[in-house]
């Protein structure tokens, strides 16, 4: 092909196209356009993740940011290119709890240090909303982060059984475990809640289409 | 009680929309995406030893990587817009951004609307020809190949670096903004060579005499440009402010710092609007130079009172003190004016949390108890108040 262009609309721009295989493949090359499709293809993906599993938390963009970061220095290691989104996931999840167990680990040197991390809520949030958000992420916090991320890949974040066992890189079973275990920590703590009873029971407080 | 799964399935897709509510991803996405391929772009920092140690070894893989593994789609001299690109050939980038990628690993980037054509490539010189538009290039160095970039009149010789050039024909007017590096600028109206270091920016225009360098140079550097033959003068094409916040924006906080300090920083802090003052402050406090974020936010604090970001001013002073400077007292001194400042604000919850904490390592156990008591007077059951607690029994006689 020639580059030589008399009519101005036969130029287009280095941009990178292509299904996972070539983003891989690009990624591996340092293909200029490569990175930035990457981004754009996964990053709001990898932001539900996230932020589904950590709350409303001030440290999620950095956490997105790692994501991004960790999987373009790991992107050799990816053995099946058509698992790309699913193993971003598995890095944004285990960057996740890498993230909640600095936490637990620095609330066990300090113990003045408050138990949870305030949550921190960038738009207007209608009160209810924020109120459910906050019982609810509070009850996660203290939850092992195996458990607690179990709880917020199924049934916040809704993956399948399978998808949400593999993001974690365990098996099925182990998956189950975990999540059994999950519930049954919340449903112990939602027995002494009255707040978070009433979440569960009926959501009425819980409008999303209420004016912040 | 009987809750089952399907009450916390129900419960949790609750969740999950309330989440795409407060964060929304597309949002988050776009947020993001400047400060992640900066990141990307960004080239490695070595340190001395380790480039002491591996330099020989650079060589050797540079010069391998030039000449035996060279990519096999470019197969003479460079690609543009994915294929390979022809010396002379004139390249139009129309509605979108156009890359060029040079074999050697020197990459040009033209903006939409803009003209080039690579007027020679060969082994010891490569020459671009900008005829419109705005071109950002990064060359490689060390490889014998001497570039050059003409755009109209002028001409900017490089042997590695990464800067912009910005040529509007109409206007006979060329910008070079200098990232890294120096330049050699050479032009008919300019009457002699101009040698720019970064982080210069300069601006000639051959129609209007003299010709104008401009803005981010130091004060040593303004004087040296002051005095061409030609008998130019520092012009203000630009707010000095503009740069140092996109290199912030991008990420490059000891730059945007750096670039701030070099245009004037006591002048920006009495000058600049409250969002860029917050900008300034960020910058500074990632750069880790607490002073000048100290400086930053306090002007902010005291020229935009009763503002949103002079309350954000105090918080943020609150964390430097707290985080940098273990001065517990001037924390819960700054922390207790944000939550007056701003009583609902959406970093409440955070202000109270990092009061309880100051007030605890202060010297002051009846301070710390009183806010402890307003604390659970307002959130009984708020996640600080195990906190609040014991600092009122720690104050009890």
């Amino acid at each position: 092909m020639s580059a030589h262009f008399d009519a101005p609309s036969n130029v287009e721009p280095l941009r990178f196209q292509g299904d996972d295989h070539a983003m891989v493949a690009a990624l591996r090359l340092h293909h200029p356009g490569a990175a930035a499709a990457f981004w754009d293809r996964y990053a709001a993906r990898v932001h539900r993740t996230i932020s589904r599993t950590m709350g409303p938390d001030a440290e999620t963009p950095d956490l997105l940011q790692e994501t991004f970061i960790r999987a373009l220095a790991e992107i050799k290691s990816l053995d099946d290119p058509s698992r790309l989104g699913a193993w971003l996931t598995t890095i944004a999840v285990f960057t996740a709890r890498a993230c909640i167990r600095r936490r637990s680990r620095r609330k066990l040197l300090f113990a003045l240090s408050p138990s949870t991390v305030e949550p921190t809520f960038s738009l207007p949030v209608p009160d209810g909303v924020r109120e459910g958000l906050r019982e609810v992420y509070d009850v996660l916090a203290t939850m092992p982060s195996d458990e607690r991320i179990a709880f917020a890949l199924r049934l916040i974040d809704g993956l399948p059984l399978a998808e949400a066992a593999a993001s974690m890189d365990v098996s099925l079973a182990t998956f189950k475990r975990r999540l059994q275990k999950a519930e049954r920590l919340f449903l112990q703590v939602a027995q002494q809640s009255p707040q978070l009873r009433e979440f569960i029971e009926e959501g009425k407080r819980w409008d999303l289409d209420q004016k912040a | 009680m009987g809750f089952g799964s399907e009450s916390l399935e129900r419960l949790g897709a609750r969740v999950g929309k309330s989440m795409d509510l407060v964060a929304p991803a597309d949002v988050a996405a776009r947020e993001g995406r400047a400060r992640f391929l900066a990141k990307v772009h960004q080239p490695a920092r070595k340190s001395f030893s380790l480039s002491l140690t591996f330099g020989v070894l650079a060589v050797a893989a540079t010069v391998a990587l030039v000449f035996v593994f060279r990519p096999a789609n470019i197969t003479s001299g460079f690609v543009a817009a994915g294929v390979q690109g022809e010396v002379g050939a004139l390249l139009l980038s129309e509605t979108k951004t156009m890359a060029l990628q040079f074999v050697e690993g020197s990459h040009v980037e033209l903006d939409p609307q803009g003209q080039l054509r690579v007027a020679e490539f060969g082994t010891r010189k490569a020459r671009v020809q900008l005829q419109r538009g705005r071109a950002h290039l990064s060359i490689t160095k060390g490889l014998g190949r001497a570039w050059a970039v003409e755009a109209g009149p002028f001409a900017v010789n490089v042997t590695g670096t990464r800067f912009s050039v910005d040529w509007q024909p109409e206007e006979h007017r060329m910008e070079v903004v200098l990232h890294e590096g120096s330049v050699v600028v050479t032009g008919a109206c300019l009457g002699g060579e101009r040698r720019l270091v970064a982080p210069d920016r300069m601006v000639a225009d051959c129609d209007k005499k003299p010709v104008a360098f401009a803005a981010e140079a130091t004060e040593a550097e303004e004087e040296r440009e002051a005095a061409p033959p030609t008998g130019a003068v520092p012009i203000a094409t630009a707010p000095p402010s503009i740069s140092w916040r996109q290199l912030a924006k991008a990420g490059h906080y000891e730059e945007a710092l750096a670039n701030a300090k070099r245009a004037g920083f006591s002048r920006i802090c009495k000058t600049a609007t409250a969002a860029e003052l917050l900008d300034l402050g960020d910058a500074a406090r990632l750069a880790g130079d607490t002073g000048a974020a100290e400086q930053a936010l306090t002007a902010l604090h005291s020229r935009f009172p009763h503002t949103p970001q002079s309350a954000l001013a105090s918080f943020n002073l609150g964390r430097l003190a707290f985080d940098q400077r273990r001065n517990f007292d001037a924390a819960s001194t700054h922390f207790s004016r944000y939550i007056a400042e701003e009583p609902t604000g959406a970093l409440v919850g955070d202000a109270w949390g990092r009061l309880l904490e100051a007030r605890s390592k202060s010297r002051d156990p009846t301070a710390a108890a009183n806010d402890a008591r307003t604390y659970l007077a307002r959130f009984s059951n708020g996640p600080y108040s195990g906190l609040a607690r014991r600092l009122i029994q720690n104050a009890q006689p």
